[in-house]
This record gives C-alpha cells, structure tokens and sequence, in this order.
C-alpha cells in the first residue's frame, strides 16, 4: 500500500507551503529585523493594553466592563500580524530569532490563552482563532518553536481544553494542527520528549496529540483523512521509539478503537448484494465505488493495513490480536455463517474483497489464521467454506471466487492446511511411485496426454484434410442432419459442412504460444513467492511422516470428506480401473481389481445380484464390471444378508433393483469393449448402483438397531425424505417416460440415491450420462425413467414426521460415521446422505440384499452390538448439538432453491457428524467398536470369502478413529493394494486390510474442487472459468508435491485417489457423448466460440477505453459478462443469437461497462495483459497465422505476438450454422456442455503449458539458505535464461592462470 | 531465454517431425546427418510433416520439441559440469556452442570449442553429435571433420536415461581418459598406444593451434556463438569484480502480502501458523 509513502509526501509538502500570502506582503517590505522587532512588539503592547482592560484588576473588578466582540477582533487581529511578522524570522547562528525570544519572554501565547479562558463568552471563537495562530506558527516559522516551552505549553493546555465536544470548525482546524504537530515530530523526533514531559499537569492522558486523533479515525471525509494520516504518522513514530509504542499498546485505547470500529463498520455494511449479471463472483471497484458503507470499511481496513505496516511491532501485535478476537471471529465468523444464503453470499464476497485489499503480510495473516484455523461453531470456517464449493447455488460461485483469491496468495499456511498436509504423507501415491513425485516430465508426455483429452467437437486437426474425418462427427451430422437433403448427396454436404465447421473452428484457434508464456509468468511468480516457504514439500522435504495424523483432522474432515468425497471417492477406483493407464491395465482389469480388495465386497454382492435375479447379463462382462464397480467399499454384507430370509416382502422392489443392476453391469460391458469411450457413463451410473448399494447396506445396518431405535432412524429419515421428493420433482427429466415399468417404484428409489448423489459432485456424472443416453440408449433412458419416477415414488413413501426425528437422525449419522474411519471417508458420507433419504423404504431393501446376499456371517452380532452401543449412546447421552437445528432451519428456510437445499442439507449431514465426532462420548464408543472388531477379524479369518473382509472392513472404522492412529499405519500395507486377484478375497488380505486407516485420500478441498469439476459438463461457463482458474492457480505452484499430484499424468495414486487426468477424461467422454446427441454440436460450438470471442473483443475495448481497470492495477479482465449488446459484429447471424444471450439470463442485458469486466483480479498476471482464459476469446489467433511459413517454435520467436486486432466475427461461420439449421432447442443443458467443451479445451491447453514450463522451470529454491547458494540462486533466477556469460566469465577466472591470456568474450545473452 | 527476431526454418521444420505425441516408433535418422556441415542451417532440410497420431495439432511439436530441449539445458545447467559452458543457438533450439577447459593430463591447458547438434527428433533419434571446430587431434575424434565419436558412449540413445549433459560429461572426460578401441583417429591412437611423446607433441601441437585460433570470430552470425577476446581491464575488470563478489540480497522494502509470498509455518513442522514472528 503506498498510503505510508503517499502520505509522507503530501506531509512534506505540507510542511513546506510557505505561508504565501505572508511572505509576499511582508517578505519584500520588512527586511529589517529591528523594524520587524519593532513593529512586532508595537502589536503585541496594543493586543496586550485591550487584553488587560478587562482583567479583573483591583481597580475594575467592581465594574468591569464585558468584552466585546470587536476588541476580540482587534486582539486577534494583532496576534495575526505578530504571527505574520514571526513566521518570516530565521534562526540566527542557531539562536531564535528575537521576535521568538520576545514572544517567550512575554509569555504572550501563555497570556493569550489565559486571556480566553477568562472570557468564557467567547470560547469558541478563541479556541478557533487560537488553534489557527499556532497553525500559522507551526506551518510557517523556520525556528524551533515547539521546542520553547512558553509555546509548546500553552498550545498543550489549548489542545487538552480541545478533546473535548467541539463545533465543526474547531473540529476542521484542530485535525489539521494535531497533523501538523505530527509531522512535526515525525520529522523532529526529539520533540517527543516535550510532550510526553509535558503531560504531567494535563492530564491523565501523556500523548495528548494521539489520544485526541484516535476519536477521528473512523470519521469520514477529510477531517477523517487527516487525522488517519496524523495518526499513521504517530505510528511510525512508535516504531522508532519504544516509548511511543508501549504507551499506544498500553496506554491508549487505539487498537481498541480501531478493531472494534471495523466491526461497527462491517455491521453496517448490506446484508444482501444485489447480483445484477450472472457472471458475477466478486466485487469489483464499479460495485463499491457507490456503497459509501463499503467504502467507509475499505477505508479503515486499509487504516488498518497501514497501521500494521509501521507501527511498532507491540502496536502491531496488539491491533492484529484484537482485529482477530474482535472482529474476526466474533464478526466475520458468525456473518460467513448466517443462516440466510444471501447473507453469506455477501460475507463471502466482503471477505474475498478484504483479502485483495491487504496488503500488509501481517494483516493477512490475521485473517488467513482465520478462515484457516479459526473455529464457528466447533468446525473450522475453512470446513465451511469448503463444503460450499460443490453447493449448485450462487454461493458456490462466490466460493470459488475467494478461494481463488486465497490460492493466489502463495500462503504456506493456507496451501498446507488445504492441500498439502494430505500430500506430504505421500499416501496418495502408490508405493513404487514415491520416488517419482520429484521428476520432471522433460518430453511433454503429460502435454500430450492433457491436449489428447480435447473433446472431438474441439480438436481442430491441421491435417484433417488427409485424415478421415472422426466418426462422431460424421455420424453425428450424418444420422441427424437435415433430412431435405437428398440421400445420395448427404456424405458430400456432410464433408463440406465439416470442413466448414473446422474452418470455422480454426478460425478461433488459441494460441498456445500465450498460454505457455501465461503459464511461464505464472509460475515464474509462485516460484518466486514459494521462496520464502519453509520447505520445497518435493517429497522428503517436509518428511513424509512430518504430518500427524490429528493434523489431518480424521475426526472432523473425515465427515466433510465424506460429504464431498463420496462421489469422486467412489468413483475414482472404478474410473481407474476403466482408464487403461497401461495397455496391459487396460486389457485386463484383474489386477488393478484386485488390489482393491476393499472394494471388491461390493462388486461381489453386484454379481451376486446379478445372478440370484437370473438376469440376463453376461456373465464375463459383468464379472470385470461388477469388480470395477466393486471398488467401491461395501461396508456391511454381512448385515444385510443376515436378513435375507424374514424380509422377502418387496419382491418388486427387488426385481427393479435387479435390472438398474443389470442395465449397469450392460453398459458397463459393452462400453469397456470400446475402450475407454463411455466411460464417463459407465462410472456414472455404477455410481448410482454403487451408491445405492451401499446405502442399502447403510439401512440395513441400521435396522439391525433394535426395532425401538429403527423407528427413530426412520422417522429421522423423514424430513430428508421430503426434501428429497422436492428435489426429485424437481429434477429435469431427460429420458422418455416410456420405460415406466411396474418397477418404476423400485426404480425410483434408485433414482432417489442417484439423485442424492448429485449434489456431490459425481451426480453430475449421473445426470449427464443420463441426458447422453437420450440418444438412444436404453440402458440410460432407464435410468432416467427412474429418476423422473423419484419424485413420484417420494412423495409415495412419506411417513408420518416422528419427534424424535433429530435424534433419528443423529443416529443415522453416527452408524455411518462409525464405518467412515475406516477410509473410505468419502462413501460412508455420502452413503450417509443416501440412506437417510431412502431409509424408509430400508424394509425392502433390506429384503433386497437378503436375497442378494446369500451367505450369512457369524460375525455380524458382535457388528450389531457395536452398533446399537452406538446408537444408544447417541440416543441416551446426547442432546441434539445446537447447530444440527440451525442446520436444519436453515434448509427450511429456502425451499425455493433447491440447490442450495441440497447443499445446505449436506452441511447439515457433515455438521452433525461433526458434532458426534467432536463429543468425547465417541470415543468411548469407538473403543467399544474396536473391541468388537477384534472379535470379528479372528472370525473372518476363518472365513474365506470377501464379505468377511467386508464385514471387518465395516467395523474397523473406529480404528481410524481413534486418534493414535496415523495414515501412515496404512504405509506399510500400501502394497497389498498391489495383491493379486486371488489373495484380496484371502482372510490375509482381508486382515490386512482391516488394518488400513482410511485410505488415502487428498483432503476436502481438493475433493471439493475434484467433485466440482466432474460435473463440468453441466456446470455454468463461469463457475467453470473460476474452477479451472483455480486449478490453474493451483498448477503453478513449483511443488513437486503438488506438482506431481495435479499434473503428473504417469504417476500412479492410490485408488482411493483421482487425478485431475482421470477426471478431465471423463469430462471429455461426457462431453463427446453428450455432442453426439446433439445435432449440430459442433456449430454451437463455433457459435460459442464466436460469441466468447467477442466477449474478449468487448473486454479488451473496454480495458483501454476505460478506466475501469485503471485503480486495481493488477485487475485483469476474466471475461466480459454475457450481458453485453449484441455483437455488432455478426450482423449475418440475427437470429440465432449466441446460446448465452439467448437463454433466460439475457434479461439482465445492458448493465453497462462495469458489467464487463470479471474482475478475477489476478494479481500475478501482468496488467494490460489477459488472464490466460480469455485469452481464448480472442479470435484472430488462427491456426493459418501460425501454419503459414513458419510453426513458431517457442522460444526460438518468443516474442509474443502482437495480438491481432479483434477480427471481426467470421460471417461464414454463421453462415454455416445456419444452413445447419438450428433445430435444436438451446437449452441451458446444452448451452452448459457446448461452453464445457470449449472451456475444457483451453484449459487442457493451458494444463499442457503448465506443464511445459514446469518442466523447464529450475527446481524451488528456499531463501534460507548458505552463502554460497547465493550465486547460486542469482543464476536461477526465474526464468531459464542462459546465463552462461556469468559462469564463463567465472570459468575465465579459474582458468586464467592456465590460458594465460585467454580471455572469453562477453556473449550476449538476451534474457526474456 | 533467447530471442531472435526472426524464426529460422530450421526449427521450426524440426519441431514438425516429431508430431508432439512422443512415440517411439518414431525413427528417423536427421537428413542432414552424412555431412558434418556445422552450420545451424545443417538442420534446415527437414522430412515432410507427419500426421499426428493423436489427433493433437501438428503444430505443437515445436513447441513440444524446444521445450525438451529447454528442459535439457536446463538439466545440464544444474549439473555445472567444470570446465565445460555450452550454450543453444540464438536460431535453433537444436544447435549448441559449447566450450571445454582442460585442466590438467595430456590436453592441460586445451581450450576447445565444439558444436552440439541434436537431432531433429529428439529425444526419440540418435544421441547429439558433437562437432569441434577446429577439429583436434584425439583418438575418438575425426581429424578431419571433428566429429566426436558420441556413439562410443552412448550406443542406445535413450530417454528419460540419456541427458544431453552427459554427453558434454563425455566430452570432458575424453580428455582425461583416452580410450583407444576403435578410433576415429588410427594415427593419434596408435601414437598414444606406442609412442606416447609423439602423441604429446601432436597435441601440444593442437592446443597450439587452438588457442591461436581462440580469438577468431565465429563463423556463424549467431549472437549466442561463443566468441573470445584479449583480457581488457576496461571491458572485463568490473564484471570480474562483480562475479567475485555474491550479489547482495536486496531485501524487498515491504512486502506486499498480495505478491510476495507468505509464510509462517516454522520450518521443520507442518503446522500452520507456527512461526514465532521476530518482532523486528
């Protein structure tokens, strides 16, 4: 913040205004210091004979005269003429001039003030005119005045009869000394001593000066202003001198006043921000500059930040520890989690807008402490925020949006609490691989891997002309063209359509060039910021055992994983084991299956399923499949199958469950046949089955509870089950109702779980393969057949609302919490969420898995008993915490929104886990459980099928729950995940694995963003643009840790963990699925593009025309918000406007400039330049400019090329689209993928950079390093500048005693 | 990095053949390799584009071609190999000036500048082949072209194994350990075998004529060639001081907390907010 240097300078000039007027007047006529003497004199016995008529003499005290307002005039007239005279006397050989000595001799200012006290009548106007004799005195004369104690004194005395009420011009004028007397001292530090000395007889207050600032520092306007300058003045003051500093800090109420004033300021700031565009995320200059109570916030903040920055360190202490236990947490806490969304949505943006004002380190670290270790409600706010990211509403764009910015900061603190204290232990990494975290991909394999993930309607194919063109397209355009079209013709106008359509592609072409010098910036900046971090965390740098397991929060943020973690968690074994990694992973998925004994349970009840129901699946199919999808944790087998004989009531539903189980296991096979294409369907809906599979389980369990607790589970299942009709009603029905079938009953309930998936994350997986199989595929028409029935079937199970419901539901939560340590964090929370909703339909399900089990276990009653001890220990020891009802409000409160619903309930599900987790009692089961677990693995020892393990895996969770517990228990066993097939069913396999401590996963933040991006494809162009912007964020960091973990497609993780490769390419099968579907995909895209483009084109006018970017020079436009006029530049395309425009939001057209501009500040990027995203907006880039003579190679041109100017928008490419025709109905799904396609395309463009310029980029340096490292680090400067003249010059050193006179010429070395 | 004005063909052709997709199917041997012509523009003659096997833009291969060869300067940075600087073309990313100081055996005092050339489809070709100018009198080395028998160490070239510093290993190390086997030079290995003295005379000889050649000007244009001149205190007194003496860390005024990195995890532990502020 330049307001210190700001300040300093207006201060000096302050300092020098001559006295203008004076000077001229006097200047030339009194050159004599006699006369001046003289005259001055003359005044002051003139002043002084009308001063004395009224002092009560002897004489006069019996008649005393009152005094009138002209004989005050005339006094202060003459003092104004002495001031006059005496502001033009200089020092003379270091001695004070003689009108100075006269005026101390005198005692005049003593005698004056005298004088005023006695005539009360005029006090005002005395204190006024006085304030501005000293003002002339201080501001003019060249002595030392304050120095004499017959001037510093009186104006003490004028100054404490001051602090008190004061009219406004008193006020005006006292500000204005006091900032004098400031800068006076500031300059003159000698002078403290006179007025601390001075203070004894003044009163109990020894600065004086300070202590009458310190009411002015929240004042608006100018006086405001002044005495925050004054003040900071005092402040830097006390950073010099101790004695200032221990009396701010300890004396004054200054800190005081301003933490408590910021949160006064903060209350008064809206409740609610009107969001006025749909891409709108944060706060930008243009929202505030007319909000006067943000502006009043800003600025003290900025006090604040300023306050920090110079003053003393005790001072400094003492402000950060109250602006964090006053304001922090106790106004910002509560506010970032009110109940009213809107209310947190505006906290959040404060909050974010706060953090791009600091910028004191100090300051900040106040408040990144805050959302990063600070506790509401006994969950971290940084838990809070975290959950917030995979909600569907506006706050999750917000979300992002501070996360973004927080990301940005390079903070240690922050990255390690969010990301890297899960990576340190390197769980996440198989065991060979550890070695590898460190390497650099120095061939770009993980570039070509990222750029093969481009969705087939992007790839624009240079030599498409010699390549047949990609079957998607052809049979896309071909099957679903127009069919006036004549037969015979189809193929050709089909090919030319195409060639057109890639032309038009081309045209929008980004240059890769730009994100590799984005990317270059980038992390040329987090490696320069990353220095001063206390470790490299390459991988052995923190140690791998440095992070504890209580560090890791298993209690608390096991839940949140749960939460979030459930989809992605779940998923990722499957997808792992669908992507062939290697050809021979790929071929034969037995292996990487069995190595996944935890999950492989599941897919044993899947095939048992399949079969008990005699379905018609095929059996080899199923079989791989069922084992992909058995990745998945299946907690207790055991339980349900115990069942199976009393419970055979709901055959129907049973059947049902049959054939979604079936349809899946088909799908799964036919699509492993062609490779990794569908998988991103395949995942989905074994998702779903998955989920509800273990769901089922998860009721089951619980109904093994005795049959009085049962009840309450149920009826605390109730509530949910309202919700979740609202939500299934609510949902988009993308199949055809046709496939109702008498199983629609059963079938809903399935889609009820698949539904409850969504909101996680992977449900978006879900919902899209569903809205891909529109095109045909029964299998997903089926499914969406079942989820249109949810509502239906939801509203079919009401049950009546028990009142114990609250506790019902705590005891839900505390059975599933109970299996979650075991690792499989992530499914136990969502299983969480999906057996609350559809427990009341357990009976059924129950019955279900009965029949699907088949084998009973002897080790399910120790299981049962641990659970009832559960239960009951809920039910009898706990009172309900209190946030589980505000939770619960909370979702009441909005039952519009149903996103949001959902999300809020998932916060509520976590919170309650939270609370059952943070109680001691917890403990004490869980030690119970354990016990109970040891019984159980001797057993399933004996045992020789999997579900032992399962049932052991079930109850083994307390053994991560409890704290000794560490992740790296697992280490060591880490490689039976390698275990062939036939020893993951072994009992030894299944000990072993009783002895994993959750599996590794990467933390809630990152599952989070992971979850958020699975659902890509339906997600909004711009929370995408903010997920991929964090990610980006996140990718620039030069830890090999982190490095390696997003962007090292060759590593192998645990299957416990997906990477970001595994998720963009089911993004990309998403995508490629779902353009197939829709006619003219590829034409959208164009349009999409062409619209974006121009959106940049807008921004970019806009950036230079405007100022609007001027004040936050590190703003750069993100993109221009959709609500823009019209393209002037695609006058041939009116009708179809742009898919953005033209759907709903459009309303809000027109906001004006401000509108356009996103302002992401990112403050690593230069200004003036594009944040890599929007760099894709520009059209112009083509591929023809970079084909042409030359390929540019990279640095070999590295001059980056002068933009082009905005083109215009290419008519041909409306043209084209149009003779496509536009049949299609532009809805926001579509509209959702097509700006998927294209955001997924730069992005993975942009990952490609990264990683380049990573691999190119010199390993981290800390700067805590020797001397000799010194040179050392000079030469690794960012930037791989050869900097060989340095060492060759170096070289000639040593060298030339030997050469003699060899001498190496300076070569010239241009370094970008 | 460097820049030049204006993109040579040569690299820019080069990048094409490896069509960015690292395949290594991928053979060939460059065009240009018969004729140790040591001119960048050796590496003009380029093979046709070939189709990306990936469906990833041709035009990537450049840049995915450079950046290898970054990433390998980059290696061979670190490695500070002693008595070796090297340094890429201005023109080319494929085309390297380099130099050797011997220090001590039977080329002490040899200061020998050289040529890297690494082949169009790195790192998928032939190992880089190595070219002195003017070619010296060494058993491993070709009399009259220069070339360096690279092969000898690197039979295979494989990546991921094989780094371009280890070439430049190699030819340091050909001056300290003369192998004999099979030579490029019969004469000088035989010499070397029988008649030692005369093998010292010859290269005495040699590194004469090397280092009267020292202060040549390049043959090439190319602002990266490594060029020699006479010591001139005027010229060179400074920038001596100047790498004799550690550059003194400008301690950043203040810091702003926005850009310049944030820290406060006491080193050693992995807690957040550990670090005792040193009240300053």
């Amino acid at each position: 913040m330049s307001w210190f240097a700001k300040l300093r300078s207006k201060s000096v000039s302050n300092q020098n205004r001559p006295p203008t007027g004076v000077r001229s007047h006097y200047g030339k006529v009194m050159v004599d210091p006699q006369t001046c003497l003289e005259v001055f004199k003359n005044h002051w016995r003139q002043a002084y004979t009308i001063m004395c008529r009224h002092i009560p003499t002897a004489a006069t005290i019996y008649h005393r005269v009152a005094l009138t307002g002209d004989e005050v005039q005339a006094v202060v007239n003459y003092v104004d003429q002495m001031m006059n005279l005496l502001v033009e006397e200089e020092a003379v050989n270091g001695k004070i001039g003689p009108m100075l000595q006269f005026l101390t001799n005198e005692n005049i200012m003593e005698k004056l003030l005298d004088w005023s006290v006695e005539h009360s009548q005029f006090a005002d106007e005395m204190k006024y005119e006085q304030l501005k004799v000293y003002e002339t005195l201080l501001c003019g004369s060249p002595q030392p005045v304050l120095h004499q104690k017959h001037i510093l004194n009186p104006l003490l005395r004028l100054l404490g009869m001051c602090s008190d009420a004061n009219t406004a011009e008193i006020e005006n004028h006292l500000i204005l000394l006091l900032n004098q007397l400031c800068v006076s001292l500031y300059k003159d530090p000698s002078l403290l001593e006179q007025f601390f000395n001075a203070k004894a007889d003044h009163g109990p207050a020894k600065f004086l000066i300070f202590s009458l600032l310190i009411p002015y520092v929240h004042r608006e306007g100018r006086i405001g202003q002044q005495a925050r300058d004054a003040l900071l003045l005092c402040m830097s003051l006390s950073a010099e001198n101790e004695t200032v500093g221990m009396y701010i800090a300890e004396n004054s109420n200054f800190c005081h006043v301003l933490a408590t004033g910021l949160s006064g300021l903060y209350s008064s700031l809206p409740r609610k921000i009107e969001i006025r565009s749909d891409d709108w995320h944060a706060l930008r200059k243009e929202d505030y500059v007319n909000a006067p109570a943000l502006l009043m916030f800003l600025n003290s903040l900025e006090f604040c930040n300023a306050v920090a920055q110079v003053a003393h360190p005790m001072v400094r202490n003492q402000l950060l520890e109250l602006l964090y236990n006053g304001f922090l947490v106790p106004v910002m806490g509560p506010a970032l989690h009110k109940t009213s969304v809107d209310e947190v949505i505006a906290s959040t943006t404060y909050f974010d807008l706060f953090l791009r004002t600091i910028t004191e380190p100090a300051l900040m670290k106040a408040f990144l402490r805050f959302i990063t270790t600070a506790k509401y409600d006994d969950h971290l706010v940084m838990d809070s925020l975290i959950s917030r990211i995979t909600s569907n509403s506006r706050i999750s764009v917000v979300t992002l949006a501070l996360f973004r910015t927080v990301v940005s900061l390079n903070c240690e603190d922050v990255m390690l609490e969010l990301v890297l204290k899960y990576l340190v232990p390197c769980t996440h990494v198989m065991v060979s691989q550890r070695r590898s975290v460190k390497e650099a991909d120095l061939y770009g394999k993980t570039s070509e891997k990222f750029l093969s993930l481009t969705p087939d309607c992007c790839q624009i194919d240079n030599n498409a002309n010699q390549q047949a063109a990609p079957v998607a397209m052809v049979t896309n355009i071909g099957v679903k063209g127009k069919k006036i079209t004549p037969v015979t013709t189809i193929d050709q106008k089909v090919a030319e359509q195409k060639e057109k359509e890639k032309a038009d592609l081309r045209r929008f072409e980004t240059s890769y060039m730009e994100y590799l010098q984005d990317a270059r910036v980038g992390i040329g900046q987090s490696w320069k910021a990353c220095k001063c971090w206390s470790a490299p965390y390459d991988g052995d740098n923190p140690p791998e055992d440095s992070v504890k397991a209580e560090d890791l929060h298993w209690g608390q943020i096991k839940n949140y994983d749960r939460k979030e973690r459930v989809v992605y968690g779940t998923s990722r074994g499957r997808s792992a084991s669908f992507q062939p990694r290697s050809p021979s992973e790929g071929v034969d998925l037995r292996p990487r299956l069995g190595s996944a004994p935890v999950k492989s349970r599941q897919t044993d009840e899947t095939q048992d399923s399949g079969l008990s129901s005699g379905s018609d699946t095929k059996p080899d199919n199923e079989w791989s499949l069922t084992f992909n999808g058995g990745r998945i944790e299946a907690h207790s087998p055991s339980k349900t199958r115990r069942k199976i004989s009393p419970t055979t009531s709901s055959s129907d539903s049973l059947h049902s469950i049959h054939s979604i189980l079936d349809v899946e296991v088909h799908v799964d096979g036919s699509k492993t046949d062609d490779k990794a294409k569908e998988k991103a369907v395949v995942n989905g809906e074994i998702e779903g089955e998955v989920k509800e599979e273990e769901q089922k389980e998860r009721e089951s369990k619980s109904e093994d509870v005795g049959t009085d607790k049962e009840k309450i589970v149920q009826n605390g299942k109730e509530e949910e089950k309202e919700e979740e009709k609202e939500r299934g009603q609510s949902l988009p029905c993308h199949g055809t109702s046709g496939n109702c079938s008498r199983q629609s009953g059963a079938l809903a309930n399935g889609a009820g779980t698949l539904h409850e998936v969504q909101p996680h994350g992977s449900g978006g997986i879900v919902g899209e393969s569903g809205g891909s199989s529109a095109s045909g595929d029964q299998n997903c028409s089926r499914t969406h057949a079942a989820r249109n029935d949810c509502g239906e079937n939801a509203g079919n199970i009401a049950h009546v609302h028990g009142t114990a419901s609250d506790n019902g539901g705590r005891n839900v939560e505390h059975a599933a919490h109970e299996k979650d340590p075991h690792g499989m964090a992530g499914d136990t929370s969502n299983t969480d969420r999906t057996a609350t909703n559809t427990l009341p339909r357990s009976e059924s399900f129950e019955a279900l898995f009965n029949a699907l089990e088949g084998k009973p276990i002897d080790g399910e009653l120790e299981l049962d008993m641990s659970i009832e001890n559960l239960l009951n220990r809920d039910v009898e020891g706990k009172a309900l915490p209190p946030e589980l009802r505000t939770k619960r409000s909370y979702t009441k409160l909005d039952p519009s929104s149903l996103h949001s619903n959902n999300n809020l309930t998932n916060d509520r599900v976590v919170h309650i886990c939270k609370s059952c987790c943070d109680d001691d009692g917890d403990n004490e089961v869980f030690d119970q459980s354990d016990k109970t677990d040891g019984k159980e693995e001797k057993k399933d020892a004996e045992e020789e099928d999997d579900d032992d393990e399962a049932v052991s895996m079930a109850t083994t969770p307390s053994l991560g729950m409890s704290p000794p517990q560490t992740p790296h228990g697992e280490l060591p066993q880490s490689p039976s995940i390698f275990r062939p097939l036939h020893l993951a069913f072994s009992p030894i396999a299944a000990q072993e694995d009783k002895n994993r401590i959750g599996l590794p996963n990467t933390g809630p933040f990152i599952a989070a963003l992971f979850s958020k991006l699975e659902t890509m494809m339906s997600n909004s162009l711009y929370v995408n643009l903010l997920l991929t912007g964090i990610l980006r964020q996140l990718s620039y960091y030069p830890l090999p840790l982190l490095r390696s973990f997003l962007l090292n497609t060759n590593l192998v993780f645990q299957p416990s963990v997906k990477s970001l490769v595994q998720i963009l390419s089911s993004v990309k099968n998403k995508v490629d699925y779902y353009s197939e579907t829709v006619e003219n995909f590829q034409g959208l895209v164009v349009r999409g593009r062409n619209f974006l483009s121009y959106r940049e084109q807008v921004l970019y006018d806009s950036e230079s025309n405007q100022m609007i970017l001027k004040d936050k020079k590190q703003a750069v436009g993100q993109s221009p918000s959709p609500q823009t006029t019209p393209p002037p530049t695609q006058p041939t395309k009116p009708q179809p406007p742009p898919p953005e425009p033209s759907v709903g939001d459009g309303n809000s057209i027109l906001e004006g400039l401000s509108e356009l501009v996103w302002s992401m500040t990112d403050p690593f990027a230069p200004p003036k330049r594009r944040s890599t995203f929007s760099s894709f907006f520009s059209s112009g880039r083509n591929k023809s400019q970079q084909q042409g003579a030359t390929v540019p190679p990279v640095h070999y041109q590295s001059q980056r090329q002068p933009r082009p100017p905005p083109t215009k928008v290419p008519q041909a490419t409306a043209g084209s689209a149009q003779q496509v025709g536009y049949t299609l109905q532009e809805s926001h799904q579509t509209r959702n993928a097509v700006y998927c396609a294209i955001i997924l395309t730069e992005f993975l463009k942009e990952l490609s950079a990264i990683v380049q310029e990573h691999a190119v980029t010199p390993p981290l340096q800390l700067e805590e390093i020797t001397d000799n490292s010194l040179k050392d680090l000079d030469h690794e400067v960012f930037g791989k500048a050869f900097e060989t003249a340095d060492e060759i010059s170096g070289e000639k050193r040593e060298d030339r005693g030997r050469e003699g006179d060899v001498e190496v010429h300076e070569i010239p070395v241009t370094t970008v | 990095m460097s820049s030049s004005t204006k993109p040579r063909k040569g690299s820019t052709g080069g990048g094409a053949v490896r069509s960015g997709v690292g395949r290594k199917q991928l053979p060939p041997v460059p065009p240009g390799a018969g004729a140790p012509d040591t001119t960048p523009r050796a590496l003009d003659r380029r093979p046709a584009q070939e189709p990306s096997p990936n469906g990833i833009p041709t035009s990537y291969g450049p840049f995915f071609l450079e950046y290898s060869l970054m990433a390998e300067y980059n290696l061979l940075q670190r490695q500070r190999i002693p008595g070796i600087y090297c340094i890429p073309s201005a023109k080319s990313p494929l085309f390297w000036f380099g130099v050797v100081f011997v220090r001590q055996g039977l080329f002490q005092e040899g200061v020998f500048k050289f040529y890297v050339i690494v082949p169009d489809n790195y790192p998928d070709g032939d190992s880089p082949r190595v070219i002195f100018d003017p070619p010296i009198f060494h058993p491993v080395v070709d009399i009259e072209t220069g070339e360096l028998d690279v092969k000898r160490g690197f039979t295979k070239w494989r990546r991921n194994v094989n780094h371009i510093w280890q070439v430049l290993l190699y030819v340091r190390r050909i001056f300290y350990k003369i192998d004999t086997k099979n030579p490029l030079n019969p004469e000088a290995a035989v010499l070397y075998d029988k008649e030692l003295d005369v093998f010292r005379r010859k290269v005495t000889e040699t590194i004469r004529r090397c280092n009267e050649h020292i202060y040549d000007p390049p043959s090439t244009d190319d602002p990266h060639a490594i060029r020699f001149s006479s010591w001139n205190p005027s010229v060179h007194e400074e920038a001596k001081k100047q790498v004799l003496s550690p550059k003194k860390r400008s301690e950043s005024e203040t810091k702003n907390a926005q850009t310049s990195g944030l820290s406060w995890v006491k080193p050693g532990s992995t807690k957040a907010f550990t670090r005792q502020e040193a009240s300053s």
